[in-house]
């Protein structure tokens, strides 16, 4: 339903000082994903490892520089304009705050209200109703602001508004990642829930391998712009092929006493997009590098049906 | 990294508490004249070198709490009960007794890294106005004590970075100064509201690493709030699950998944999604925490409840002993 080909994006930042310097920061580069109907794709990573950014490139909120975007086996990645508009409805966003990403000034009717009459749906006062039904939320709070709301309550907000238009796919960027434990399970729930009711595809990014894991079929986990291993949830954490994931589900508290466990196997932190230097992107934190990584530029290889790696020491590490 | 004890020789009582809350109540007068009552009788205690986790939703006062230690709950909240720590009453201490106790013997690390710092002093500024206003001591010497302690939560190259402002750090640096910041002037006692909440999993691992080391070698007590019990599993000796003001249920980290015996912690748990559970409905408690302006009547979890009787409705359970270390408040528990 969505295929990404060798999608990739820079931005260059300019530094003038005495001496004019340009850098090349490449926030995503070489990605390439596959997407079925009514399927959840979670994406995993640290913050500034570009998962935002590609959520933003899927939903043409910024222009790739490279590759192609297609859905249903059309390129939106060559639309602008009114055919873009026209066709937006398709892919809709959900985002991570929920309260910077509403219109403080707007109603929850007239939040609702907009996207329907911009793609030329227009909605009666029923239909918003169902729609707040289908979120949870009751129809008290049709003429609330959001400052009225509670922090779920926002985030269902959110939700219906991006469902308003009949959306075939979800990009969510981390929608529970500011919430509380119990509201976020039910959150999480909501999203199956619909899922399963309107046959979406989701994108689902979070930090949380915890949420991905429970939520996505298929979990692509990202390294400075770079996916470094594909798999379907189960078979990634089963299976782990890659020393960065490994990383991760290491870093993941558990819930048992864990006195005296050491916890992080990676020192330091993401290093900089800019100006990267060439080799395994992850060389510089890696415990199992070795001169052959030097060589090497995270192409992605099959080491099972579907589970690619890009890791070139994956086998002889297992 | 090696770690040396502070004191060699010294023969350390495990059990003897340094800190013990008892009946705390925090209220905030309200227009009415009522008041409301954000804390609603709070009590535990802490031992030397032990790690006690709050674990509760936002608003359930775990935040205040903190502050009512340190004697920083704002303006016009009043605080009853008794806080002692050492033997000393914190509870009507004047305020400049609290302030030698604050930052030297009892201090804090906030939640937040990025408004916790000054943005416009930098690191050695404001580490050394920290020292200087606990140590007698010249400020040459105040700043080799700075650098010494950005050195020890694993800064790198601290003599270069001290002169860094907040702003050219990194969310997982910030964090390890103000726990540095937090640790100058050798405190017995370190309350960390939230630490990691804002910090990517793989830094979170790293500073929960750094405050258990740290914790070893100076043989500190912690209270470590948050709203992860995943987290305070990882690095607790004991655990206080706290719910609307209250505390509900206190356990320990080997028992907390089997032997739980308050519903709302059993739902906190089942909340966690796990990895492996794929696509599977999630276990949610219904509904969100009261709003401490209108209490529910009885036992405040009630409406949310799945065990509900209805003697919960009316009277407010009283806390019930497992042993030393374990109790619940709940007529029908798990």
């Amino acid at each position: 339903m969505l295929e990404i080909k060798n999608l990739g994006k820079d931005y260059t930042t300019k530094h003038n000082g005495i001496i004019k310097t340009k850098n090349l920061l490449v926030a995503v580069d070489h990605i390439s994903l596959k997407l079925e109907k009514n399927k959840t794709l979670g994406l995993v990573g640290e913050s500034g490892c570009g998962k935002s950014t590609l959520g933003r490139l899927i939903c043409r909120l910024e222009e790739p520089s490279r590759g192609g975007i297609y859905l249903d086996g059309q390129a939106i990645h060559e639309l602008k304009g009114a055919s873009l508009r026209r066709i937006r409805w398709k892919f809709q966003p959900v985002f991570q705050d929920p309260y910077g990403s509403l219109n403080p000034r707007f109603t929850v009717y007239r939040t609702l209200e907009e996207p329907l009459r911009l793609h030329e749906k227009p909605g009666s006062k029923d239909e918003i109703h169902n729609l707040l039904e289908m979120v949870g939320l009751g129809s008290e709070v049709m003429e609330r602001y959001p400052h009225q709301l509670s922090g779920g309550q926002r985030q269902r907000l959110g939700l219906a508004r991006a469902l308003a238009v009949g959306p075939e796919l979800i990009v969510a960027d981390e929608p529970v990642s500011s919430l509380d434990v119990s509201i976020q399970a039910q959150i999480i729930n909501l999203f199956l829930e619909l899922q399963a009711r309107l046959h979406l595809s989701m994108i689902f990014i979070s930090h949380d391998l915890r949420v991905v894991g429970h939520l996505a079929d298929e979990v692509a986990v990202m390294y400075l712009g770079r996916i470094m291993e594909l798999a379907p949830a189960e078979e990634l954490f089963n299976n782990t092929g890659h020393p960065y994931t490994q990383a991760l589900l290491e870093a993941l508290p558990k819930l048992e006493p864990g006195r005296g466990r050491l916890r992080s196997i990676l020192k330091g932190e993401l290093p900089s997009p800019v100006n990267p230097a060439p080799g395994c992107r992850f060389y510089s934190r890696c415990k199992y590098r070795r001169q052959v990584c030097l060589d090497y530029e995270n192409e992605l290889f099959s080491i099972d049906a579907n589970h690619t790696v890009a890791c070139c020491r994956s086998k002889e590490i297992k | 990294m090696p770690w040396t004890h502070a004191y060699p020789g010294a023969i350390i009582v495990p059990d003897s508490s340094i800190l013990s809350v008892k009946d705390l109540v925090v209220a905030f007068p309200g227009v009415s004249g009522e008041g409301v009552q954000v804390v609603r009788g709070c009590s535990f205690s802490i031992g030397r070198g032990k790690t006690l986790g709050i674990v509760g939703e936002s608003g359930c006062g775990k935040s205040i709490t903190a502050l009512s230690i340190l004697g920083l709950v704002p303006i016009p909240g009043i605080i009853q009960g008794s806080i002692k720590y050492q033997g000393q009453e914190l509870v009507g201490l004047e305020e400049k007794e609290c302030e030698k106790l604050r930052g030297a013997e009892i201090s804090i690390v906030f939640q937040d890294p990025s408004t916790a710092l000054n943005p416009v002093f930098n690191l050695e500024q404001q580490l050394v106005e920290t020292i200087l206003r606990h140590k007698n001591i010249g400020s040459r010497e105040a700043c080799d004590m700075a650098i010494e302690s950005l050195k020890q939560v694993d800064i790198p190259d601290p003599q270069k970075r001290i002169k860094d402002y907040p702003h050219q750090l990194s969310g997982g640096m910030k964090q390890r100064v103000l726990i540095a910041m937090a640790l100058l002037c050798d405190p017995s006692c370190l309350i960390l509201d939230e630490p990691t909440t804002a910090l990517d999993v793989t830094v979170q691992a790293q500073i929960l690493d750094l405050i258990e080391l740290i914790q070893r070698s100076k043989n500190m007590s912690i209270i470590l709030i948050s709203h992860d019990l995943g987290i305070i599993s990882e690095i607790s000796d004991e655990i206080a699950i706290m719910y609307a003001g209250r505390i509900v249920e206190t356990t320990c980290p080997s028992e907390i998944i089997n032997s739980h015996r308050h519903p709302y912690t059993k739902g906190l748990i089942e909340s966690i999604p796990k990895i492996d559970s794929k696509k599977k409905k999630l276990k949610t408690i219904s509904g969100f925490p009261p709003d401490p302006q209108e209490m529910p009547s009885g036992c405040p979890f009630h409406p949310r409840c799945t065990r509900r009787l209805e003697k919960c409705v009316k009277l407010m359970p009283p806390k019930t002993l497992v042993n030393d270390n374990m109790s619940y408040a709940c007529w029908n528990p798990v």
